[in-house]
């Protein structure tokens, strides 16, 4: 074979051109597509291989780990997954320094702790142990089922004790037992931190919350400390809280004291984005800060739809009920089902 | 300084320092997980990799020893190929054959640094040209059938709306 058709040949075609393929972007992989049968091959496997969900699958670490190696697959998305060969895992000397985001949902801990071992430089981790189950009740057990796998799989990988590359870090459904606080506070240079329906978490432990610049605490039991933990976070800018649905009004009122505390310490800059006021706790906060709603989001609680607000705590507004600049009164916050 | 012996696959031993196989992440972990550093006689042989691409590897390894490790940028991995240093444009002044051999080393041996410039230096090959470009490029024959090509090219416009 002449040296130059050397693409031609699947085995080098193969072998050179899957490597290559991950330095291009979109639009030159479908040119390359174009080429022949085997570059087209090669593409489509690719596009595939760069950007890989897994749902409901039984795996084997020994044939996935090289491929994403080789692919230098990028996202991964692990739904449901489980390991055949878990024993196997830590004989693999495989690093994927390309991998930059994982989304793990209702897999075993283990799997998300020897994908962390392995990627240098994740940038974004969403991990989500247990099934979202629509009903509030169920929580207990997810809890359960939480402890039950950290049981089961008890954690032969460590995650690293400080994760530096990770930014963005997602929980959700999770009763943050030692192992996610650890988790959490291993990512040092973390800026964007979620924590969706999570019990038991305690902020006040996590020592790097100097960078974090969004915090968002969607359905979280909102603790008493919640004040003392965010007067460490010097560079919040965003944040939302959204209790958890409580029918106890004394307790949601409770909840929003503590948010609204909170609010006045943080003062200029910070958005509050909040939902669960009660009217006449509204009254008392309009007259402190302005208030608008967003009412492009609707949220369906308790059988009724409410509109969250926005509380904007820069300009305290302790003159005016309403001020003028306010899109919409306070009083149609709460509306009905339609 | 501790040496060590790497054979090629056409029997050439190729004794270098401790300190530039580990730039190596195969040879690193090979050498610590087997305790071979203490061992002066052992040799290690690459069966993947010849005399000629070895020679190359272990130049560019020399040449880079004093390199940082490399430091993630989320970007960086997108399609630069601006970074791309004048040694390494001279260094990588070679045949295709010659290049795509150092890229299946560079992927085998693990040399991060060497493996990313070398696919950079493909990739611009390949970036920006049209197919038939770059079958001129890489002399490659197009062996789709008029109904196949028009099947992909609806492919495409349905990849390229997204």
């Amino acid at each position: 074979m002449s040296e130059s058709g050397l693409l031609n040949d699947p085995f080098h075609a193969h072998n050179v051109l899957g490597l290559v393929f991950s330095y291009l972007n979109k639009q030159d992989k479908l040119r390359c597509a174009k080429v022949c049968r085997v570059w087209h091959k090669i593409a489509v496997h690719n596009n595939v291989y760069a950007s890989l969900s897994i749902l409901k699958s039984d795996l084997a670490f020994k044939y996935l780990l090289p491929r994403l190696k080789y692919f230098g697959t990028k996202h991964l998305t692990l739904k449901q997954c489980h390991f055949m060969d878990k024993d196997k895992a830590l004989n693999h000397h495989i690093s994927l320094p390309r991998l930059k985001t994982i989304h793990i949902e209702e897999c075993c801990d283990f799997i998300l702790n020897f994908l962390i071992s392995i990627s240098p430089n994740l940038v974004e981790l969403k991990a989500s142990p247990f099934h979202a189950i629509n009903n509030e009740a169920n929580m207990i057990y997810r809890c359960l089922g939480n402890a039950f796998s950290q049981a089961k799989w008890d954690i032969p990988i460590r995650v690293p004790k400080t994760i530096k590359s990770i930014k963005s870090l997602s929980i959700k459904f999770c009763m943050l037992t030692k192992h996610y606080t650890h988790l959490v506070e291993s990512c040092v240079n973390i800026s964007k931190l979620d924590l969706v329906s999570c019990i038991h978490w305690n902020l006040i432990k996590i020592s790097n919350v100097d960078k974090l610049v969004t915090l968002n605490l969607i359905h979280c039991d909102i603790p008493n400390n919640l004040e003392k933990a965010l007067s460490r976070c010097n560079n919040l800018k965003y944040l939302t809280i959204a209790p958890y649905g409580k029918h106890d009004l004394s307790a949601e009122v409770n909840s929003n004291a503590i948010i609204l505390k909170c609010a006045h310490r943080l003062g200029h800059s910070l958005k509050i984005f909040t939902w669960g006021f009660t009217d006449e706790y509204l009254k008392m906060v309009s007259k402190l800060y302005n208030v608008f709603t967003r009412p492009e989001i609707n949220v369906m609680r308790s059988g009724v739809y409410q509109i969250p607000i926005v509380l904007d705590v820069s300009q305290p507004n302790s003159q005016q009920v309403f001020s003028s600049s306010n899109p919409q009164p306070v009083s149609v916050m709460l509306i009905g089902p339609k | 300084m501790p040496q060590i012996k790497l054979q090629s696959s056409d029997g050439e031993v190729f004794p270098i320092d401790v300190e530039i196989a580990k730039m190596s992440t195969t040879l690193k972990t090979m050498l610590e997980d087997l305790g071979m550093e203490d061992d002066d006689d052992e040799i290690v042989p690459l069966p993947n990799v010849n005399a000629a691409i070895l020679r190359k590897v272990l130049e560019w390894c020399t040449a880079h020893r004093h390199d940082p490790p490399i430091v993630d940028d989320p970007n960086i991995l997108d399609t630069r190929t601006n970074n791309i240093t004048c040694w390494d444009a001279e260094f990588l002044k070679v045949d295709q054959g010659t290049l795509f051999e150092l890229i299946l080393a560079a992927n085998y041996l693990d040399i991060r640094g060497l493996l990313d410039v070398a696919c950079k230096s493909v990739a611009t090959l390949i970036s920006g040209k049209t197919p038939e470009d770059i079958r001129k490029t890489f002399n490659i024959k197009n062996d789709f059938t008029p109904e196949e090509e028009e099947e992909i090219r609806k492919e495409n416009e349905c990849c390229a709306e997204k």
